[in-house]
């Protein structure tokens, strides 16, 4: 029962708190020391919500009141219909906002599943298989990682162009679908860690290996394929300079909402609803962050570098 | 004799079996890496291998050295505020200013670590602009410091009647696009660092505080060496992405005003000048490709000659 109450979830709460006596034991200078400091994060979180404040406020006022009255004034009356007319109003090259979620749904599934796959698999079969050429396959793809060559974009174009797939969705599996990102070392080192006993004892059951990589080695990456799944997912969520090269015809959230302020900066136009579309942008990414953020920071912070 | 031949059709049975094991294997290695190699093979041949001969052509397809000439005379124009110079200028300045927010960010991840008041509240708040696309936390950002925005009507409390055009005026705008990089940068790293400082044994830092080590020394002397190979890890990260850094430019100044980064200028004359400029991006491209791969092998040779603590 006392066991029981000193695990929960798997932590140690007792090693908790003994971690956080150790750590937040403070002599009277160092609480000065840690006041002003907290003074000072304090000042930085305001003008964060100084800048939500505003363009809350913003997003509820009519064009007349948000280009003549106070800025940080409330607004005479709360134009939320700013938001309604955000669906329809905000339109580029004739998509306009539901057609911009679609575009953003269906570019970071794709995006997010080939990103945190394939280098999942490339990782697997260099960790645990010996065979011809691997040490050679993982030198050129640390010594790729190391020297990234800058430039490549024009050719990336002439090269989609020439296979045809400039501008479309398939651009999106073929430019994410490299076996040998940053995170095939993550994934790599993970699978090394994984005790090869699992895979010989799939083996004796009878089980093939591409039965033993997906229903016994990759469940097990699950928690670090669900963090990278994370943090990609809300980075192509947010990603438009891709977007507006290599997918024009297929403008997403963020990449729609640049190109739309752009007019509206041009013409002078109706900057609360524009703003009432940016504030409706942001809601996934923050709904997933609040749902995950423990995940993350947890995942994250374990699993980083030692040292 | 009997036991021979069972002994033999054994061996045979097992070499059977293990080449069929061993044709599984290549089977699923093949399955699975055919199509990543090819990839890389691919993106190599036809994009990166592309991009250097490009280097070397005119946009009509001639061989010739004067995009290289162009890149050069434009590495050295300093009159201009939209050129490689510029651009190079910023992008060093830039590195400075990062290498310095690494440590501001490594202090940050101290105080969190040190359980200061407030520790959960600040962390996400200060995690919020890396979850925000950059197109609405610049957004908000650029009109909120307009002539006319809030900031305007806050100064003016303050006796400032005139806010000037920070954006637009080349004495401010390199200085805001640092400033907004810094601004919303406080999250940065804090998750590798935080996870560094959680695993230096506790006991350490007890027997440090029983012997009346400070803050100051604590954080010196102890954690940093104890973290610092994650610390150099992502020193050499900054070194390595150093040309493909853009700040934020697009949103902000488009690059105008002494604003423009290496990063951004490539994007720049790919997107808006297009096929014209191509040749010159990928001659650009290259020289930055053999600089930074210069920079980043340096960096690392420098870092690894400080030794990391084992522990």
């Amino acid at each position: 029962m006392e066991k029981s109450m000193r695990y929960v979830n798997g932590i140690d709460r007792k090693k908790v708190k003994k971690q956080k006596d150790i750590l937040s034991r403070r002599t009277p200078g160092e609480r000065i020391f840690f006041s002003v400091v907290f003074v000072v994060f304090s000042l930085q979180t305001l003008s964060y919500l100084l800048m939500v404040y505003w363009v809350v406020l913003a997003s509820l006022k009519t064009p007349m009141e948000y280009f003549f009255g106070k800025q940080l004034a409330f607004p005479n009356e709360l134009m939320f219909s700013n938001y309604s007319k955000a669906f329809s109003g905000l339109q580029v090259d004739g998509t306009n906002l539901f057609g911009m979620i679609f575009n953003t749904l269906w570019y970071t599934a794709l995006a997010t599943f080939f990103a945190i796959m394939m280098p999942c698999i490339t990782g697997y079969c260099i960790s645990k298989f010996d065979f011809k050429c691997k040490n050679l396959i993982y030198t050129v793809a640390v010594i790729n990682l190391m020297i990234p060559v800058v430039g490549t974009a024009p050719a990336n174009i002439k090269f989609l162009n020439v296979i045809g797939i400039f501008d479309t969705p398939l651009y999106v599996i073929w430019s994410h679908s490299s076996g040998f990102t940053g995170s095939f070392l993550i994934y790599y080192g993970f699978f090394k860690s994984v005790s090869r006993s699992y895979m010989e004892a799939a083996e004796i059951d009878g089980a093939n290996h591409f039965a033993i990589f997906f229903k016994v080695m990759l469940p097990q990456a699950v928690p670090v394929l669900l963090t990278y799944a994370i943090t990609n997912s809300i980075s192509y969520w947010n990603d438009y300079q891709s977007v507006l090269m290599f997918i024009p015809s297929f403008p997403t959230l963020a990449a729609g909402l640049y190109l739309y302020g752009e007019l509206e900066a041009q013409r002078m136009g109706d900057f609360p609803r524009y703003y009432a579309g940016l504030i409706l942008s942001v809601i996934p990414p923050l709904v997933l962050f609040a749902c995950t953020s423990s995940k993350i920071m947890t995942s994250l912070s374990v699993g980083g570098l030692k040292g | 004799m009997e036991n021979e031949i069972l002994s033999e059709v054994d061996e045979v049975k097992a070499k059977k079996k293990k080449k069929k094991a061993q044709r599984g294997v290549t089977i699923f290695l093949c399955v699975m890496l055919a199509y990543p190699i090819l990839e890389f093979l691919v993106s190599w041949i036809f994009v990166k291998f592309n991009t250097i001969l490009m280097a070397f052509q005119l946009p009509t397809g001639e061989w010739s050295l004067l995009t290289f000439k162009a890149v050069f005379t434009d590495m050295f124009n300093t009159q201009a505020t939209f050129s490689l110079a510029v651009a190079l200028r910023n992008t060093f300045l830039w590195l400075l200013v990062s290498i310095g927010s690494l440590f501001f960010h490594y202090f940050i991840a101290y105080v969190f670590y040190k359980k200061m008041l407030g520790t959960k509240f600040f962390r996400i708040v200060f995690y919020i602009p890396a979850i925000l696309s950059e197109v609405v936390v610049a957004t908000v950002f650029k009109n909120f410091i307009l002539t006319n925005g809030p900031l305007a009507d806050i100064v003016r409390i303050f006796g400032i009647e005139q806010l000037p055009q920070l954006l637009a005026d080349p004495d401010y705008a390199n200085k805001m696009v640092f400033f907004y990089n810094f601004w919303t940068s406080w999250g940065g790293h804090m998750l590798l660092l935080g996870g560094a400082l959680v695993r230096v044994p506790l006991e350490v830092i007890e027997s440090a505080r029983i012997d009346g080590v400070g803050v100051w020394r604590e954080l010196v002397q102890i954690l940093f060496p104890m973290t610092w190979g994650s610390f150099s890890t992502i020193l050499i990260l900054s070194f390595t992405g150093i040309f493909g850094v853009s700040n934020s430019v697009l949103m902000l100044t488009h690059g105008y005003n002494g604003t423009v980064t290496a990063g951004y200028w490539i994007f720049h004359k790919t997107y808006f000048e297009g096929a014209s400029a191509y040749n010159q991006v990928a001659a650009t491209g290259l020289i930055f490709t053999v600089a930074g791969a210069i920079i980043a092998l340096g960096v690392r040779w420098l870092v690894e000659r400080i030794p990391a603590v084992e522990y």
